[in-house]
């Protein structure tokens, strides 16, 4: 539906209106909404076009959708093809935190359950897990594995993979993690269970971390030689497409998060604009309302000036606010950042708050403009570290649609939820 | 009105003494909150709770031993602390001092025992009674002290103990009668006391002073709108805070009204379409299975909102559900070559057998959301196909008695919803409570007991994986869809937490602007 959409407008309305010298109405009163790169794309909607035609339609169609390989793909070399693979970085980093949670409380329910029927290598796969998130792994691995996670995280250590996968899946990963191997090998991205001594089934714990390096990798060589702080330093200001469908109300607000953290994984969580929105402190509790009030205050903000542009605004300006959700699209990457903020800061009932917001529940089982993929990933986290297991699984299986590489791990976090319910007399009933 | 009619009844004399004394307690913040159901409790007596309105209910007014804490981890409630013995033969619980039920009597271990007999006892026809079976006996050691003796060794037993007590005092012996006058002047010991059954078929509860944890709103009242649409615009009009379920199709509307939240309450519900197996012919599965393959389940869901179709007795993205399992699909071929190898002919337009049409008579619970439009759309699938569809809409005690005393029924569509275990042994093991179809396949029962029983979880989801496989293949039920499902609250209403089945888990810590 928004592809049609979007591949409307570019086809039509705003491919009709390139070079029109008719402008709306400025707004009475500027504030901190005004200066930002949507504002210039409804007062100068024919933007829009020539960005997106420079490079890819397509690929930039796919980059809204959240369908980022594809993105990828058609876009060329250059920023948006970067942009691209650093949101599948950003998602696939989201989703090796989640794995580094949900393997070592596997590791712990199954060892209070029923120890004794403990995979061999769980402790070792759990402790993977957690290294390649950059936690430290030395107090879940049992000694006898110690040395092989060693030699698994270590690539100048003896290759492990007889002993441990013969498949070749976590050599291949290490590989990638030191950068000595562009890509995951897409066997090993099927989610398929590693090739373990013993009966037991378990799936592969550095995979989402390997798949982060690899994208990282590829977002710095679609860059080339440019630098993302220098492009975004541009007098005059950056180009549109470092910040078309972006977290960053405005060039200051991104400069300001290269400026802090150039991963940008929390990218929109704070910047000039939301500072001078001045919008409700949350209290270092883990509580959800302060977020849910946080959240309300930003609609607010944002309710305000989407009425008040729209009121202004050239049809195609209109057109481009509607159709394409660009504030709700931006809101809801401000929320997610929030999300994952409150995950890093061990505030799980916040990160919950800040998620559940920010997904379109309208079309929930989907992902899109507004549901982009990184949501699924921190509401899966949200909900296994607030003990709701068996609803991350429903984030996860959305997500896994699009996401093959995912199946893994939702076996993992479907073992742990089975094994959370062992022994448990469960309920039912009608309707 | 729901049915059976409650009397708008008075709460018993001790009630509003206790009320009218205040008694030093804690008073509520304030507020009334409004919540709707699509179907008021029948009953509100945790023994007999069959659906999920009488669950929410009980929720407010009992207690269990252990509830969940908001992390969803075990945590006393009733109880105060517990010892294991050595051998987890044996669990010795001390009960909260200070508790008393909502007419003032003191809570003691009395009734703890009690409930177990009661939930126990073969006079006591409840479905609940799977949830005790794991103990051999319970014995009051004092006033506050229980010791209950396990049939075998259990790892976690608090994670069983989440049932609700009953007040020993009220009754007169552990065979309770569905219709015993308890269900409407129920006596619990939760936050929320039951003040009347009015007559218009709301519910009026207040805060129990005594309660442990003051509740941060006075009063709570449901009201029974069968309705979905009214019930949104109630919600949009502030003449509701809370609806429980929102219907797909409203999800839009209330989700842009920033004077409402959504919030996601995946019960892990199924519908379904379930077959009379002691009934001829449905006790044939070649003609459950063609019946399966003349119904498009897909044109049948297309209405009623977005959701997902479904193979078995999960919802898709449970560690349980078996993704190798392909839908019957619409193959009305096939149907006719079952049909035909179960002694079927087609007359006309009509199938027969032995002159005599193949007539099903579907019933649905009239306040089960969409039923209609389900129904009729099924029947106009499967007369365009030759089969016969009476529809009868049965309002909940005719439910009761047709579908569950006396199985007077062809074909049912209803719902199952699930807590986070997604246990479906009572519906499909041949000994369950709440198999009411007559299912029975021994190799699904042994593989039932052994999901029960392992400690493996690898091994319980390869167990259910191929239970999921045998109920599709024995076709006791077309399989049909779970829906999206989210409950919308008033932004009046803050610090909102649902539990995932139970949804007033932690009711008290609500509180309305």
């Amino acid at each position: 539906m928004v592809l049609a959409l979007a591949t409307g407008l570019l086809a039509t309305g705003l491919l009709g209106c390139a070079g029109s010298d008719e402008r709306p109405p400025q707004p009475a009163t500027a504030g901190p909404l005004d200066e930002g790169w949507i504002a210039a794309l409804v007062e100068q909607p024919e933007r829009f076009a020539t960005t997106v035609d420079a490079e890819s339609r397509e690929g930039w169609v796919a980059f809204q959708q959240g369908r980022y390989q594809q993105a990828a793909a058609a876009l060329p070399p250059g920023v948006g093809q970067a942009r691209a693979w650093l949101a599948l970085a950003v998602l696939e980093e989201d989703l090796a935190a989640l794995s580094a949670i949900a393997w070592p409380m596997l590791l712990t329910r199954w060892q209070a359950t029923a120890p004794a029927a403990v995979p061999a290598p769980l402790s070792a796969l759990a402790a993977l897990a957690l290294a390649a998130a950059g936690q430290e792994p030395e107090t879940l691995a049992d000694p006898a594995w110690q040395g092989l996670v060693a030699a698994v995280l270590d690539p100048s250590l003896p290759d492990p993979a007889q002993v441990f996968d013969a498949g070749g899946c976590l050599l291949a990963e290490r590989q990638v993690l030191a950068g000595a191997l562009d890509a995951v090998p897409d066997a090993c991205q099927a989610g398929q269970p590693l090739d373990l001594p013993g009966d037991s089934r378990l799936n592969d714990p550095l995979l989402h971390a390997a798949l982060a390096a690899s994208y990282r990798a590829r977002a710095a060589r679609a860059l080339g030689e440019q630098d993302l702080t220098a492009l975004a330093a541009k007098p005059g200001g950056p180009d549109l497409d470092l910040l078309l469908f972006g977290p960053w109300w405005s060039a200051a607000d991104l400069r300001a998060d290269l400026a802090v953290d150039p991963s940008l994984d929390v990218a929109g969580a704070a910047g000039p604009t939301l500072a001078a929105l001045a919008l409700p402190a949350v209290p270092d509790e883990d509580a959800p309302q302060a977020p849910r009030e946080r959240v309300r205050a930003l609609d607010q903000a944002l309710d305000a000036w989407t009425a008040a542009r729209r009121a202004t605004a050239s049809p195609d300006g209109q057109a481009l606010l509607d159709e394409l959700q660009l504030v709700a699209q931006v809101r809801g990457q401000i929320l997610l950042a929030w999300s994952r903020e409150a995950l890093d800061q061990g505030h799980p009932h916040q990160a919950t708050a800040y998620v559940l917001l920010a997904h379109d529940v309208e079309h929930a089982r989907a992902v899109g403009p507004r549901n982009p993929p990184r949501l699924f990933a921190l509401a899966a986290e949200a909900s296994l570290r607030t003990g709701r297991t068996r609803e991350a699984l429903d984030f996860m299986s959305v997500l896994g649609e699009s996401h093959p590489a995912l199946r893994g791990l939702i076996e993992t976090v479907g073992d742990l939820a089975v094994l959370e319910g062992l022994g448990r007399t469960g309920d039912s009933k009608e309707n | 009105m729901q049915t059976p009619p409650l009397s708008s009844s008075l709460r018993p004399l001790g009630l509003g003494l206790v009320l009218a004394a205040g008694l030093g307690a804690t008073t509520a913040q304030g507020g009334d909150l409004r919540y709707a159901e699509d179907q008021a409790p029948a009953i509100v007596n945790p023994l007999f709770a069959t659906s999920m309105s009488e669950a929410r209910i009980d929720e407010l007014v009992f207690e269990g031993l252990y509830t969940d804490d908001k992390d969803l981890a075990t945590t006393p409630d009733l109880a105060l602390s517990s010892e294991v013995s050595a051998d987890r033969s044996e669990m010795t619980i001390h009960l909260r001092p200070g508790v008393t039920w909502h007419d003032g009597t003191a809570f003691s271990s009395k009734d703890v025992v009690f409930t177990i007999q009661a939930m126990k006892d073969g006079g006591t026809l409840s479905t609940e009674k799977g949830r005790v079976d794991w103990i051999d006996s319970a014995i009051a050691v004092d006033d506050l002290t229980v010791r209950l003796r396990f049939v075998r060794p259990e790892a976690r037993p608090e994670d069983k103990l989440f049932f609700k007590i009953l007040p020993a005092h009220l009754f007169d012996g552990t065979a309770i009668k569905r219709t015993d006058p308890f269900r409407n002047t129920p006596v619990g010991t939760g936050p929320f006391l039951l003040d009347h059954f009015n007559d218009d078929g709301s519910i009026s509860l207040s805060s129990y002073p005594q309660h442990r944890v003051p509740a941060g709103t006075a009063q709570l009242t449901m009201r029974e709108v069968s309705d979905k649409n009214y019930q949104s615009k109630l919600l949009l009009y502030e003449s509701l805070e809370a609806l429980v379920r929102v219907i797909p199709r409203d999800i839009a509307v209330l989700q842009n009204n920033r004077k409402v939240e959504l919030y996601p309450y995946q019960t892990n519900s199924w519908w379904y379409l379930g077959f009379n197996l002691k009934r001829h012919p449905f006790d044939d599965a070649r003609v459950r299975t063609a019946l399966a393959e003349l119904v498009d389940v897909d044109a049948l869901l297309d209405p009623i909102g977005t959701g997902e179709t479904l193979t078995g007795p999960f919802v898709k993205s449970s560690p349980f559900y078996n993704h190798d399992v392909q839908p019957f699909g619409v193959n009305a071929s096939d149907a006719a070559s079952l049909l035909q190898q179960a002694g079927y002919t087609k007359d006309g337009d009509l199938w027969k057998k032995g002159g005599k049409p193949l007539t099903v008579s579907v019933r649905a619970h009239k306040n089960l959301e969409s039923a209609q439009e389900v129904v009729i759309n099924l029947q106009s699938q499967l007369q365009s196909q030759g089969v016969t569809v009476n529809v009868d809409f049965l309002d909940e005690a005719g439910w009761r008695s047709s579908v569950w005393k006396d199985h007077d029924y062809d074909v049912v569509l209803s719902q199952w919803s699930f807590d986070r275990n997604e246990d479906i042994r009572e519906q499909f093991h041949s000994k369950g409570s709440r198999n009411f179809t007559g299912y029975a396949n021994p190799e699904v029962d042994r593989l039932l007991d052994l999901a029960r029983d392992t400690l493996d979880p690898q091994e319980k989801k390869d167990a259910l994986r191929q239970v999921h496989a045998l109920v599709h293949t024995d076709a006791p039920m077309i399989f049909l869809w779970t829906l999206d499902s989210y409950s919308a609250m008033s932004t009046k209403v803050r610090n909102v937490v649902i539990h995932p089945f139970y949804f007033f888990t932690w009711v008290t810590d609500w509180t309305m602007q």
